[in-house]
């Protein structure tokens, strides 16, 4: 796997070593070496069941590897995974949130969680950034489309200030605005430095907006390209490739 | 079509281990009540039985005595157990299974099961009543709750409604296969029921037990509408079963205390002290302004006059016993009117409770339930006033007998036991099933109502059924 | 790390939105007072009565004083005063709690009426009320307590864990930093804070408005172990919510499965529990304490014939002649002494099974947290039966006591004066001194405790393996 050369030796934020994860017979992830480094955006593209939110999970630390590591700015997750979360900012599928506070409160409530002492100022600048309204700061989260609370659910990352950022296909069910708007936050939010792992389906914004591109199935990690080597249309080939290849 | 829709219903129902680790639950529960029932019935009528026929040989075999002492010697009067008790016990803990027939006296029904309870007997007794009554009911909800709701938020019931099946008919489908697996519960323990029913004492109750059992299956088909409705209406399974949890929990526990409670502050009865002090003091003073010995000075002049003597140790009949009679009369009247007043109070109560069952469908239920059972408050009134008729019967025949048999002043009277046999022999006749029915017309009301104001719900729900998650 | 008040705050905002704590709360006060003033009315009625009747004995006491000062035949003979005329109530006076948990006291007699004749009476007084409404059972602060509170930390608790996970709440709150043990505690703690804190205030205020005698020592000892044993009651409700979502599931699961926990701790084990102690240590039969007590009646009245035989003894101004008042009422008392001592076996045999039954459930009332507050609030508040058993017991005495009063100059043919009138004794029942409630009330306490324990240990343990995703 070759680095992309205009990174210059990244320090390894996000750091897989031969990480196992097995339920029994079935192994869901096997043997991941992976790493991103800051600035970094990874895209992990695979069928569902593949491994992507396997490999998530083991990074937050909510599921322990049969064998291996996790290491998030060096620290081992499995080891302190209180500490790892503290480097870490995750942004769900489908965010939820609490319907009966508005998005300032929810964002308000998360951010207390991880102890950080933003005040209301910072935290209203941390909702702008993600792109939500003001007008929609204040209404309960019960009203807003997925993509407003997806917008919640970035900001909350942006408060976190982390060293990286985990997104599970983040733009599932976004319309293509929306989509483009994701896209470009992301993007400076790696400018800014953050290490990126992102899971997804969509092949086009893996190619857009990703340094690298990882394609997995069936619990591995098939190939891995540096997302400029490829075009558009070699991405979509190499990954029907990779579909259909036998386990 | 609704046919397809109660199927797959009940295989749903019928598959889930969940149900059918409850199911066991209830089936034991229910086995315990009603083996617990049958034991304490059999017992109780062979003790009641039993007494009855010794308190009878007591009486005859008394031996030679003054008619007047036979009468303080007095006879007991036992309220035979009624063999649908064993269902539904009704308030038989809380009345007195004998009342002591005794002359110029009216005795309140003395030997409460209750005083013999421990602290928890107060939580209830476990009757298959109850598992029918208040666990039934749970368990309905626990089977329906999510039966529409679930459906929607996964996007079936949108899937079923687009194959052309109206919402009516799914309504129907589900109320059957739902309906069709509580059977499979409950038909068992009914069965059970019934055939231990039988085998003691024939058919001579079937007809109240069939009627019991169309009562409880009103009762739950309610229930079950009612889950669906809220199943239907609710924005989440989960808010459908807390709603349903709550209404559950509200009216099968809590309203019947309330009720009970406002009924007692709407018309306190009075306390038996009361009742005493205000018998004695008619008793002293006389009925209508009369006193007793006013009374038993105008009966000795008419009888004067009658016979036309100037003494009453002329007369031939002995004045004694007419005197006796006076007593009788006064102490009737008067224990009519205070007993009476006690009986009005309760009744008063009992409205309120009925009124409630407006508000909680398993009252209603619970009240129809007793009086069909004969296990009611208006079935140990019957019992009580069938034992006060007879009380006066066999104490007029023996002041008759003092009057007619025994000369005047003649202290040392005794009858013998062919006076005891004829004035014995008490035996009780519960009162025809028609007297129950009539009786459970409010509750059973209520309970029509509730189905009306379910089923007109039930049409309004379906007409907007909600096909779409929030 | 996150500050802890802010922690609170948060939760308390929470909570408010939600809508669910303050509507149950604001309800659960309202049926307390309601249930406080309910209880009040009903301990008020029964004691306006005893009242009246202990004024009427008293009226009736010195109108016979005053006739023996005059020489009244009637007022002056022990026999016909004490086996006919007078009778002295002993009476039950309520407990300083008695408002606030009902329990057997509409049950039991709160008074005797003592007369020379035997105690074996005791037996066959009875309550008289209505007996729909014994059924149905009162609407009493204990019951709001030990049935009602419960459902509210249900419906409070029951997705404590799970309703976030499944609105993937969870996740991110995790991914945060923050660790599960405190996240889950702080919201428990919260959601306890905010229901226990109100309703024990509103407790206090209830019971002071249904006249509880907070000031005394047994109203003010009393009250705090009410209090405490409210607060461990709702601990464990808690406690096993926190249990039950320890281990992921689905909240609606969990609603079932803590629905069940009511059912079983509530409503089914009490039954259970009073039908394993009444099957095992059946109740002699009423139905033969009648019968034998008949038979008794009979022999004594045998025995007695001769003066039985001549003499109508409850129409002693309806007959002529003479009336040797002394030998009827010795062999009255004569024949009250061999029923007493003919009856005196029955009578043991109930009380001794009454007594295995309470041993019983006493034994048993561990198994469930609704039974032993249940018997913890009603045995505070006087009305779980045992007081009525002591009660009953120095009724017995005092009718001993009582009857000797008359026995004695009946049976050397002496009379009564205006002065032994004003000797007659008096019956006083001492209520429960401060420390012997302290002493009942240690073993559940420190049950509910154990429970609230034990709970909390297996669930902090299985929440150590507590799977997010």
């Amino acid at each position: 796997m070759s680095d992309s050369p205009s990174v210059t030796a990244p320090e390894k934020v996000l750091e897989a070593r031969q990480l196992t994860k097995s339920y029994g017979e079935v192994a869901a992830l096997r043997n991941l070496d992976l790493h991103v480094g800051r600035g970094e955006i990874y895209c992990l593209l695979g069928a569902n069941g593949a491994g992507k939110t396997t490999t998530i999970n083991l990074f937050l630390g909510f599921l322990q590897p049969t064998s291996g590591q996790a290491l998030v700015s060096g620290i081992d997750v499995q080891a302190d995974p209180t500490a790892a979360r503290h480097k870490l900012a995750y942004i769900p599928e489908t965010v939820t949130l609490y319907g009966e506070l508005s998005g300032f409160e929810n964002l308000e409530y998360f951010a207390r969680l991880s102890g950080q002492g933003h005040g209301p100022t910072e935290l209203r600048e941390c909702l702008d950034r993600a792109g939500l309204a003001r007008s929609a700061h204040d209404r309960p989260l019960k009203g807003f489309s997925k993509g407003m609370r997806q917008k919640v659910g970035v900001a909350i990352a942006i408060a976190k200030r982390a060293d990286a950022l985990l997104l599970d296909e983040p733009t599932s069910g976004l319309d293509p605005k929306a989509s483009n708007e994701f896209s470009e936050l992301i993007l400076s939010l790696a400018r800014d430095g953050a290490a990126i792992l992102m899971a997804t389906h969509d092949l086009f914004r893996a190619r857009e907006t990703g340094t690298r591109v990882g394609i997995m199935r069936g619990g591995l990690l098939r190939a891995e390209y540096a997302a400029q080597d490829l075009s558009h249309a070699d991405l979509e080939r190499v990954y029907l490739e990779q579909m259909q290849g036998s386990d | 079509m609704i046919g397809v829709v109660a199927r797959q219903e009940f295989r749903s129902c019928v598959r889930d281990g969940r149900v059918r680790a409850g199911a066991l639950l209830l089936l034991l529960l229910g086995v315990l009540a009603l083996a617990s029932a049958a034991a304490r019935y059999a017992q109780l009528s062979s003790e009641r039985a039993v007494a009855q026929a010794l308190i009878e040989e007591q009486w005859t075999l008394q031996g030679e005595k003054n008619p007047h002492s036979a009468a303080h010697y007095g006879l007991y009067a036992f309220r035979p157990a009624l063999p649908l008790g064993f269902f539904d016990p009704g308030v038989q803990a809380f009345e007195g299974v004998s009342i002591w027939l005794e002359a110029h006296k009216r005795n309140f029904a003395n030997g409460r099961p209750a005083d013999d309870m421990t602290a928890l007997g107060r939580f209830g007794e476990l009757s298959l009543a109850f598992v029918f009554q208040a666990l039934m009911p749970l368990a309905l909800i626990l089977l329906g709750y999510g039966t529409f709701a679930r459906e929607r938020e996964v996007g079936t019931l949108r899937q079923v409604l687009s194959t052309g099946v109206s919402a009516a008919q799914v309504f129907v489908g589900k109320f059957l296969g739902l309906g069709a697996a509580f059977l499979l519960l409950s038909a068992p323990l009914l069965l059970g029921a019934l055939v231990l029913l039988v085998a003691a004492t024939g058919t001579q109750w079937l007809g109240a037990a069939a009627l019991l059992v169309l009562v409880h299956l009103l009762y739950a088909a309610l229930v079950l509408t009612l889950v669906l409705i809220v199943s239907a209406r609710a924005s989440t399974a989960q808010n459908a079963l807390l709603m349903l949890l709550g209404f559950w929990a509200l009216t099968t526990f809590m309203l019947p205390r309330l009720a009970a409670d406002a009924g007692r502050i709407a018309a306190p009865t009075p306390a038996a002290s009361q009742i005493v002090a205000a018998i004695d003091e008619d008793l002293a003073t006389g009925i209508d302004g009369v006193s007793p010995a006013m009374r038993v000075e105008q009966r000795r002049e008419a009888l004067l006059k009658l016979y036309k003597v100037d003494r009453i140790e002329d007369l031939p009949i002995n004045f004694q016993g007419i005197v006796f009679e006076i007593q009788d009369e006064i102490g009737n009247a008067v224990y009519d009117r205070h007993f009476g007043r006690f009986d009005a109070a309760v009744d008063a109560q009992v409205d309120v409770v009925e009124a409630a069952s407006l508000l909680s469908p398993r009252l209603a239920v619970s009240l129809v339930s007793q009086e069909l059972a004969g296990t009611s408050l208006a079935h140990q009134r019957h019992f009580e006033a069938d034992a006060e008729r007879f009380r006066r019967t066999v104490m007029e025949a023996l002041n008759r007998d003092i009057t007619f048999n025994s000369r005047p002043g003649q202290l040392d009277y005794r009858a013998g036991a062919e006076l005891w046999r004829r004035t014995g022999g008490y035996s009780y006749s519960p009162q025809p099933l028609s007297a129950s029915l009539a009786r459970s017309a409010g509750p059973l009301t209520a309970l029509v109502l509730w189905s009306a104001v379910v089923f007109g719900l039930a049409i309004v729900t379906l007409r907007r059924l909600r096909v779409l998650a929030a | 790390m996150i500050s802890l008040s802010h922690a609170i705050r948060d939760e308390l905002r929470l909570l408010r939105r939600q809508g669910v704590a303050l509507g149950a709360l604001l309800g659960l006060i309202l049926l307390l007072v309601a249930a406080a003033l309910n209880g009040a009315a009903l301990t008020a009625q029964r004691a306006d009565a005893t009242a009246r009747i202990v004024a009427d004995a008293q009226l009736l006491a010195s109108a016979l004083a005053e006739q023996a000062a005059r020489g009244a035949p009637t007022a002056t003979s022990p026999g016909m005063v004490g086996y006919s005329l007078l009778s002295q109530p002993a009476v039950l006076t309520p407990a300083a709690l008695a408002p606030l948990a009902i329990g057997q006291a509409d049950l039991l007699p709160d008074f005797y009426a003592v007369t020379a004749r035997g105690s074996h009476q005791f037996m066959t007084a009875a309550v008289l009320d209505n007996p729909l409404r014994l059924a149905l059972g009162s609407f009493d602060v204990s019951f709001v307590l030990i049935w009602l509170v419960p459902l509210v930390i249900i419906a409070l608790s029951f997705d404590l864990i799970s309703g976030d996970r499944e609105r993937g709440i969870l996740t991110i709150a995790l991914s945060q930093g923050v660790r599960l043990r405190r996240f889950v505690l702080t919201k428990l703690a919260v959601r306890m804070l905010v229901l226990v804190l109100p309703l024990c205030l509103a407790l206090l205020i209830a019971a002071g408005i249904a006249g509880v005698p907070l000031a005394s020592g047994e109203g003010a000892v009393g009250m705090l172990l009410w209090l405490l044993g409210f607060v461990l009651y709702a601990a464990v409700w808690f406690a096993l919510a926190l249990f039950i979502n320890a281990v992921p599931r689905s909240s609606d699961r969990n609603a079932t499965l803590l629905a069940g926990a009511w059912l079983l701790f509530v409503v089914v084990l009490p039954s259970l529990t009073n039908l394993a102690a009444t099957t095992v240590f059946p109740a002699p039969s009423r139905v033969t304490l009648t019968t034998e007590l008949r038979e008794a009646t009979e022999a004594a009245d045998r025995a007695a014939a001769v003066a039985r035989a001549v003499y109508f003894f409850d129409h002693p101004d309806m007959q002529d002649g003479d009336m040797d008042q002394t030998a009827y009422y010795q062999s009255v008392a004569e024949s009250e002494q061999q029923i007493g001592a003919a009856m005196a076996p029955l009578l043991v045999a109930f009380d001794a099974q009454a007594a295995a039954q309470r041993r019983v459930v006493a034994a048993m009332q561990y198994l469930s947290p609704g039974t032993t507050t249940y018997q913890l609030l009603t045995g505070l508040a006087g009305s779980d039966g045992r007081r009525h058993v002591a009660f009953r017991q120095e009724a017995q005495r005092f009718q001993g006591g009582w009857s000797e009063f008359f026995s004695e100059p009946l049976a050397v043919g002496g009379t009564l004066t205006a002065e032994d009138y004003r000797q007659l004794p008096r019956f006083s029942f001492a209520g429960s001194r401060p420390s012997r409630l302290l002493g009942e009330a240690l073993l559940p306490l420190f049950a509910l405790a154990a429970m609230v324990g034990l709970l909390g240990f297996a669930a902090l343990r299985r929440l150590k393996e507590y799977s997010v995703v």
